[in-house]
Formats: C-alpha cells, sequence, structure tokens
C-alpha cells in the first residue's frame, strides 16, 4: 500500500504552512490537503503510518492527537474502527504552485484520463439507474454548492454533488474510485493557483449533468462530464507550463 | 411455469415483506413508550440517559432476535431535538455485539448526514407510510448497500421520526434468492421505482432500473399493505 501519501512534498520542512508547530502533523495535513487521502477514508494503521513517515509510533501518536484536538481527525472504536479523516484543510496557494510545478504533463493526462473513464461510467449507469427519487436527491446535493462561500466550502459542496452521483449510479466501488479521485482534484480545480474554478460555471456544469440524468440522456451526461474534468486538467497543465516558464525566465535573468 | 408458481413465490415475498414491516412496527411500539417522559409537552426534546438506556436494550434484543438484520431504531424530525444534545438512536451489529453508531448531524458540517431528504425518512415521516427504500448506498451513514425499512414513530401522539431497520443487500439477496429459486431463472423483486431489488440472473442484477418492461416478462403486485413491490417473472412457457 505504498500508494498513501505519495503526495508528501519533501520542501515543506520543518515549518509546515499549517503551523501547527507539530512538522509530522503538518506534514500528515498537507497530504490530506493534496488528496494523497481524503475525507473520510481510514489512516492506515499507526505501525504503518509511522514506517511509511520513518519516525517512532510514540511520536505519530503525538501528532495525530493533535490533530484529532484540531479536528481534522476523529478515533472510532468498534465496527469499521479506525482514525478517519473528517476535514480537509485548504491549501495555501504557494502549496498549489510547488505541487503543480512538480508533477509532469503526462501525470496530468494520466489522472485526466483515469477520472474521465470512472465519471463517464458513473454517469452512463446513473441516466439507466436514477429514478425520480434520486434525481430529487442529486439536485438536493447540488443545492450545497448554491450556499458555499469559502474556497473550502465550494470544494467540499462540488465533492458532495460528484459523490451523490456515483450514490445514484448504485455502484460501491465506482463510488470509491470517484472519491479517490475527486480528493486529488478538488484542491487544484478550486484554488486560485490552481483550475481557479468559478462557482457560477460549476453550478452550470452540475446543473446540466443533472439535466442529463433526469433525461435519461447517457451521451449528453458523457459529454457534460467529459468536458468539465477536461477543462479543469487542460487549465492545470497551463498553469504548470507558465510556472515553468516563469522559472526558465528567473534562471536566464540571474 | 405455472400460475400457481407464481402465486406461490408472490404470497412468499409478501410475507417476507409484510413479516419485516410487523416486526419493525413492533418495535416501533416499544420504542416509543421508552421516550413519553421525555418527549412530554413541547420541543425541542432530549432523550435522557434512562430512555436511551432502554432504547438501547430494546433495539439490541431486537437485532439479536433477527440475525440477518444490519441496524435498527430511531431517527428524529431534527428539528424536533435539542440541537446541543440531538443524536439519531441507532445501533448495529458488531460480530455477537450491537454497537451504537453515530452520525454528523451538525448541518454545517462537510460531512453533515443530510438524511432528512432520503427516501426512507421522506416517506416514513413526511408521508406518514410503511416505506421500502433500497436498495441505495447510504453514504454518510452506515456506508453500506442496503435496504432501509421505515414506519412512522409517534410518542404522545405526535410523529417524532420514524422507526427503521437496515439490511444490507448481500443479506437481502440471500434471503430472497431462495424464495425466487421455483420460478427459475429470470425472475426478479422490484421497488416501486421498478428497480431490481433482487433478481436471478444477470439482466436483473440488484440495482437495475426496469425502464421499459422486457417482452416476455409479467409484472405481479405483491400484496403488502402500505408498499408498493411487484414480482417480475418471464413468462416461460405455459
Amino acid at each position: 500500500m505504498s500508494q498513501a501519501f505519495r503526495y508528501v512534498l519533501a520542501s515543506h520542512g520543518s515549518s509546515g504552512p499549517f503551523g501547527y508547530g507539530d512538522a509530522l502533523a503538518d506534514q500528515i495535513v498537507s497530504a490530506i490537503s493534496l488528496g494523497s487521502i481524503s475525507v473520510g477514508e481510514r489512516l492506515p494503521a499507526e505501525v504503518e503510518l509511522a514506517a511509511e513517515f520513518n519516525v517512532a509510533v510514540a511520536t505519530l501518536r503525538k501528532s495525530l492527537a493533535l490533530l484529532r484536538d484540531k479536528g481534522i481527525v476523529e478515533t472510532r472504536r468498534g465496527r469499521g474502527g479506525g482514525t478517519f479523516i473528517v476535514k480537509v484543510p485548504f491549501p495555501s496557494d504557494e502549496q498549489i504552485s510547488t505541487y503543480l510545478a512538480s508533477l509532469s504533463i503526462v501525470a496530468y493526462r494520466d489522472y485526466g484520463d483515469e477520472h474521465t473513464a470512472v465519471a463517464t461510467g458513473i454517469v452512463r449507469l446513473a441516466c439507466q439507474r436514477a429514478h425520480s427519487q434520486a434525481v430529487g436527491e442529486l439536485r438536493h446535493a447540488a443545492q450545497r454548492l448554491e450556499d458555499a462561500t469559502t474556497l473550502a466550502e465550494c470544494s467540499a459542496a462540488d465533492s458532495r454533488f460528484h459523490t451523490q452521483l456515483g450514490v445514484v449510479s448504485q455502484s460501491p466501488r465506482l463510488l470509491r474510485a470517484s472519491m479517490r479521485l475527486q480528493s486529488e482534484i478538488l484542491a487544484l480545480k478550486w484554488s486560485p493557483a490552481g483550475a481557479a474554478a468559478q462557482k457560477h460555471e460549476v453550478l452550470a456544469d452540475n446543473a446540466e449533468i443533472i439535466e442529463a440524468v433526469a433525461a435519461q440522456d447517457i451521451d449528453r451526461a458523457e459529454r457534460a462530464v467529459e468536458a468539465n474534468i477536461r477543462k479543469t486538467v487542460y487549465s492545470l497543465i497551463d498553469v504548470k507550463l507558465t510556472i515553468e516558464s516563469h522559472d526558465a525566465n528567473q534562471a536566464t535573468v540571474q | 411455469m405455472t400460475d400457481s408458481s407464481v402465486r406461490g413465490v408472490v404470497q412468499k415475498l409478501s410475507a417476507w415483506a409484510d413479516g419485516l414491516f410487523a416486526d419493525l412496527e413492533e418495535l416501533e411500539r416499544t420504542l416509543s413508550t421508552h421516550l413519553t417522559a421525555d418527549f412530554a409537552g413541547e420541543p425541542p426534546f432530549e432523550v435522557g440517559r434512562t430512555a436511551r438506556a432502554g432504547l438501547g436494550a430494546a433495539v439490541s434484543d431486537f437485532l439479536s432476535a433477527h440475525p440477518g438484520f444490519d441496524g435498527a431504531g430511531l431517527i428524529f424530525k431534527l428539528d424536533l431535538l435539542e440541537p446541543s444534545t440531538a443524536r439519531l438512536e441507532w445501533w448495529i451489529t458488531d460480530g455477537d455485539d450491537v454497537a451504537r453508531r453515530d452520525f454528523i448531524l451538525d448541518r454545517s458540517s462537510d460531512r453533515f448526514y443530510d438524511y432528512e431528504y432520503l427516501e426512507w425518512f421522506e416517506g416514513g415521516f413526511n408521508a406518514g407510510s410503511r416505506t421500502l427504500a433500497g436498495p441505495y448506498i447510504d453514504h454518510l451513514g452506515v456506508d453500506d448497500y442496503i435496504l432501509t425499512l421505515t414506519v412512522p414513530c409517534h410518542v404522545n401522539d405526535r410523529r417524532v421520526g420514524v422507526a427503521g431497520m437496515d439490511i444490507l443487500m448481500n443479506d437481502v439477496e440471500a434471503q430472497l434468492l431462495r424464495i425466487l429459486a421455483p420460478l427459475g431463472h429470470g425472475a426478479a423483486l422490484l421497488s416501486r421505482h421498478n428497480q431490481v431489488l433482487v433478481g436471478n440472473s444477470g439482466e436483473l442484477s440488484t440495482g437495475v432500473r426496469i425502464a421499459v418492461m422486457p417482452p416476455g416478462y409479467s409484472r405481479v403486485p405483491l400484496d403488502v399493505s402500505g408498499v408498493d413491490l411487484s414480482l417480475l417473472h418471464h413468462d416461460g412457457e405455459s
């Protein structure tokens, strides 16, 4: 399971941008905010996690306790118990820029391919399986974005909408895949330093998906979903290239 | 297949659903008696410690007596509860034990369990009728693929929420496949949305919505008071 925390950036150093005064806690929060683990997911076992970060289990426990106090994670006992992510802190512009620059264009394209495959699969099933009540539930989920104000709220509300699409598809496996993919992209999509999504545009995009699902129009729904993902991914590639050319210019000046 | 085998399956499916609702209605009567004192007067209400212990013991007995059920309890209309202490009285099976399950009821939370618009609450509370909802993925609830049955819950003649129970779709499947077996390949129990609860062929697998009645198939309504379910079956050569 070496996939967990694949986005931890070495450059965060000891004084992480979240400033919890605990380097390890900052590092875990960075990983969450950049989507390597999503809200609602269970953290790996303490022993595994400590090995991942190359720290002692006792050190890890201390950092987890801090995050529990801050309401980032919670620990549940019993069936399906463990330590869960309950809140995603929204990353800073600087974090987003560092992260975007670190990814290759191939990585973006491949992300877009996987997300498109999963999301069009979901929306196809949603068109076939959504009954009137389910469409109503989808509209209700979309409503949350109308009421969202901060970027973190917009990102969370957008996530709720796409999660509801997964629910409507009736496929627990596709829903899980979708939640993983969303958690990778949402902060990048909404951050002004990333794709800088505009609320009114996303509302219109989501409304188009709902209407297509309500009309059971698979082609229209797939086109809408594909166009949305493409828009975000292309925009992120542009941002990455802009950062690179800026860095190249800086180097020439020096 | 013969008409009598179809009738036999319809009868068994009806008895299955009716039996579940009868058990649930009995649970509702038991649970509501524990709340008469705490829910006297006007809202907001608070479930006190004594009542909660009574509810927990009653649900625990109920779940122990019905090994196929995943969870059960009471779900209230949220604004009838005192916000600072509001919670759902829900218990789930956990191996041989029964454990209370917590849900996030803070409306401002990203993970708020926004249940009042879901079919099982709308039907059980707003419409005030026996409701069978699903199959559905209970995201932020028990996070499983389930069937939920609800009936309105009344305390002191006031409707306060619903009594409900969950069955995992895997378990529903195991129970219903046996009942459908006499009809052979191509039979399914459909929800009121014509969505397959359980069917015994690939085309009729759980969650598939039958938008157009396939040729060569018939649909027979079940005889369950207050619930719109039907049996889809292949006409065969009879």
